[in-house]
């Protein structure tokens, strides 16, 4: 054992100096060649499916659906409010929602760097204030949404304001009980929401902010590879531990058996507006699936996580594969069929509900208990 | 000298082995039995690793109020939010349990806010509020109500030099503060804080208050020009003034209390601890008899929840370089205030904190940074040059958590050597030696900052 011993840095001549740099340089040589246990180059493939064709295609997607969803609403405005205008915007407002669910598996870097997520998606919606600002006379456009919610996260704008619009409380919006100020207020936060998907994507690519970059290459956040897997790993981790815990949790909350408060575990509930949770919930577990086999739709080339576990263990490649697809299956069941709703299955069949968290809770352990030591271990 | 290097070179060639060299096997994890073992952006947001199920519970259900956006009452979901406040969530202050990075603009401060008061005859007593805007500038307020008002960001920069030649810049930040609704007084003082990092607060709160009160030499009795204090300041639940532990300042006694602050001051929602509201008695008191707004039992797993988070593993943390900045920080004597090591003995407030060995970088003491940093608003027993010695554990995970490199209390140094540079007062003597390092010790002694 090498015992801590006073060193003279301060008097150190110059001489000293370069031979302490030799000997220094040296050392970090031969780090380098016997002792990492870095695997320079080992996963670059699935590095950069998982940068390039998951996360900034998912991205990219996120985008262009923000983009026709301004549209949509726009043309909501125009020239009178109609129901087929209506329906259209309300299916382009499901179309936006689902890649930005499906980015959950991811949310670091500019996500929350630049603070979009607070940007676009802050729950609960603050409609008292909504009302207020829609019974006053202020000018509603962008700049005043943007302005008036300051920094970010006043649940005054984003996906649950635009829901709040296009299905009312009730589910029951009609295009004619459209005003012009909440047409106005529409309008002024998809276009902040638009901003900000473009914000978003702007970050990632090469052509802007280049954040892809610094998970495919060395750099200061990820000076491995082995950081940029953890950092992914963890990423699914976390999204799986907030459905279960979090998401689907807080709606379970203070119901029983015997029914208990449903209106309460509705309130809790994400996208109770559009009736859209189970769609949000499979779409979050669909970004661990992403991830994990390095596909996005009919993109990727199949290079993902899996990659890594299966040279490793076989077993549990299998099984993560496996739990994904149970948690999918058992969150689009929720209340028997795909087309009953989380809300009516709060009241009607909980115990699938129960059934759908505990499928995401035995992912999420897999995951952390498996998943995780195996690539801190490389 | 030449042996040293000579034999680090050898144990390394032969054993490769992070134990042949002087680091104690235990300091990779800093929080003792609750560090978390992964280092990802996720690192502060974990709960210490030692929790039993009843604790993860708990810990959830603080997390939960960690991450709650809260809306203007009446609303049947997250009520309470202002009617002033600077931001509407815990998290949006402390991003990833993190920090946010130094604002340049006075519309988007994100975790920056300011204490605000007046001067008193004894300030030992606590900071005396300002008419019309208390103690804290709440510059955003709810839908329909003006905040106290606004704030203009300028900046002084500059240049310095290193005895190798080389030079380094610092930045200094100007804040105006204007108002509307109140009359901001001449002598008026104001202190710039950000949001600081949320990890391995427990340990800290376990620290036997007689260890860090063993630390104390107001008067510098030993001549090494350090002297150290602690903040006695008034703990509003037992009625009392108590060790000031955490903030800034070392301002507040426990996380108990620490939490019920913050969310009071800067979300405007009332507790069991604090259940007036902060616009109470100025043009902005919504005049709603709803307070409390949190619920008592939601408070303490609010705080159970800053008690119970991991702190990460250490990244790098034996190799050469990082050793060589350890004997570094230890020779010019960094670790005079910035506490090495601490140990919890079995009558903790959690048995998930009794028996622990931790290395926080802390002596939790006040000491006197200089007139460069100092903010001029005494807070209790800590003068307007004084600070709180800011715990470095997690410190160099900032640009993976967060995205940035800013630190001390207004997030002006814009990396760990800027931070290093801005010491004064009592810590003058320290920063001089460290301007005189080679460019090479330099850069080992922030990277072995870095790696803690």
């Amino acid at each position: 054992m090498f015992l801590f011993r006073p060193i003279l840095y301060l008097q150190k001549n110059k001489y000293m100096q370069k031979i302490t740099n030799f000997f220094l340089l040296g050392i970090v040589v031969l780090s380098t060649i016997s002792c990492s246990k870095d695997k320079v180059g080992v996963y670059n493939a699935e590095i950069s499916n998982i940068t390039d064709n998951i996360i900034i295609a998912t991205y990219t997607d996120l985008d262009n659906k923000a983009d026709l969803l301004l549209t949509a609403v726009e043309a909501l405005k125009d020239g009178g409010a109609t129901e087929s205008e209506l329906t259209a915007a309300k299916e382009a407002w499901r179309a936006t929602r689902a890649p930005w669910e499906a980015s959950e598996g991811f949310l670091f870097g500019p996500v929350a760097d630049n603070e979009i997520d607070p940007n676009i998606d802050t729950w609960p919606l603050d409609s008292i204030g909504v009302e207020t600002i829609l019974s006053g006379s202020d000018v509603i456009n962008k700049a005043y949404i943007d302005a008036l919610t300051g920094d970010a996260g006043t649940g005054l704008k984003g996906f649950h304001a635009i829901e709040y619009f296009l299905w009312g409380t009730d589910g029951n919006r009609t295009a004619a009980s459209f005003t012009a100020r909440e047409l106005d207020y529409l309008v002024a936060t998809a276009e902040s929401l638009k901003g900000k998907t473009a914000e978003l994507i702007n970050a990632w690519i090469s052509t802007g902010g280049d954040f892809g970059a610094q998970l495919k290459d060395n750099s200061s956040r990820y000076p491995t590879e082995k950081d940029v897997l953890v950092e992914l790993a963890e990423g699914i981790r976390g999204i799986a531990g907030e459905v279960f815990d979090t998401k689907i949790q807080n709606t379970l909350d203070g119901i029983d058996n015997n029914g208990g408060d449903v209106a309460a575990g509705i309130r809790e509930e994400e996208s109770r507006f559009s009736n859209n949770t189970k769609s949000d919930f499979t779409n979050n577990i669909q970004s661990i699936s992403n991830v994990y086999l390095g596909i996005y739709g009919t993109g990727g080339n199949g290079k993902g996580l899996s990659d890594v576990v299966a040279s490793n263990d076989a077993v549990l490649d299998a099984t993560i594969k496996a739990q994904i697809v149970e948690a999918i299956e058992a969150i689009q069941n929720i209340g028997g069929s795909t087309s009953v709703t989380y809300s009516t299955a709060l009241g009607s069949d909980r115990a699938s509900i129960e059934l759908a968290q505990t499928k995401v809770s035995n992912l999420e352990t897999t995951i952390r208990t498996q998943l995780i030591p195996l690539i801190n271990g490389l | 000298m030449k042996n040293v290097i000579y034999f680090i070179g050898i144990c390394l060639m032969v054993a490769c082995s992070k134990d042949s060299i002087e680091n104690d096997a235990s300091e990779e994890f800093p929080g003792g039995a609750t560090t978390y073992n992964s280092i990802f952006s996720g690192s502060y947001e974990q709960p210490a690793s030692n929790l039993n199920a009843n604790e993860l519970a708990q810990h959830a259900s603080g997390d939960k109020l960690f991450s709650n956006s809260f809306v203007a009452n009446p609303s049947t979901v997250n009520p309470g939010l202002g009617p002033i406040f600077n931001n509407v969530s815990c998290v949006l202050c402390h991003p990833k349990n993190g920090k946010s990075p130094q604002p340049f603009s006075g519309s988007d401060l994100r975790g920056l806010l300011f204490r605000v008061s007046i001067p008193r005859a004894d300030e030992s007593q606590g900071p005396m509020p300002v008419p019309g805007l208390g103690t804290q500038f709440q510059h955003r307020a709810i839908v329909g109500t003006t905040s106290e008002g606004q704030v203009q960001i300028s900046f002084q920069e500059t240049t310095h030099t290193f005895a190798d030649g080389s030079t380094y810049s610092l930045r200094k930040p100007i804040y105006t503060l204007t108002s509307t609704t109140a009359t901001i007084p001449a002598n008026m003082m104001v202190s710039p804080r950000i949001a600081q990092q949320v990890i391995g607060l427990g340990l800290l709160e376990a620290i036997p208050e007689s260890v860090i009160l063993a630390k104390q030499d107001i008067n510098d009795a030993d001549n090494d020009g350090i002297s150290g204090k602690a903040n006695r300041v008034f703990n509003p639940i037992l009625g009392v003034f108590e060790l000031g532990r955490f903030g800034w300042k070392a301002n507040n006694a426990t996380l108990l209390v620490q939490a019920t602050d913050a969310i009071h001051q800067d979300m405007g929602v009332t507790s069991f601890v604090f259940p007036q509201e902060t616009a109470y008695g100025q043009v902005q008191d919504d005049g709603l008899a709803d307070d409390p707004e949190l619920d008592s039992l939601d408070a303490i797993d609010l705080a159970f929840y800053t008690q119970s988070l991991a702190v990460p593993k250490r990244r790098d943390f034996n190799s050469s370089s990082t050793n060589n900045g350890k004997q570094i920080f230890f020779n010019i004597g960094c670790n005079k205030c910035h506490t090495q090591k601490y140990t919890t003995g079995n009558n903790t407030a959690f048995a998930f904190l009794n028996n622990q060995t931790f290395y926080p970088y802390t002596d939790l003491l006040l000491h006197d940074m200089g007139p460069d940093l100092a903010d001029g608003r005494p807070d209790y027993l800590a003068t307007g040059t004084e600070w709180r010695t800011p715990p470095l554990w997690g410190i160099g995970l900032s640009e993976l958590v967060n995205g940035h490199t800013n630190y001390l209390h207004d997030g002006r140094a814009r990396n760990l050597l800027e931070a290093i540079m801005w010491h004064g007062g009592e810590a003058e003597a320290q920063k001089i030696k460290v301007s005189q390092l080679s460019k090479k010790d330099r850069e080992d002694l922030v990277k072995f900052v870095g790696s803690l």
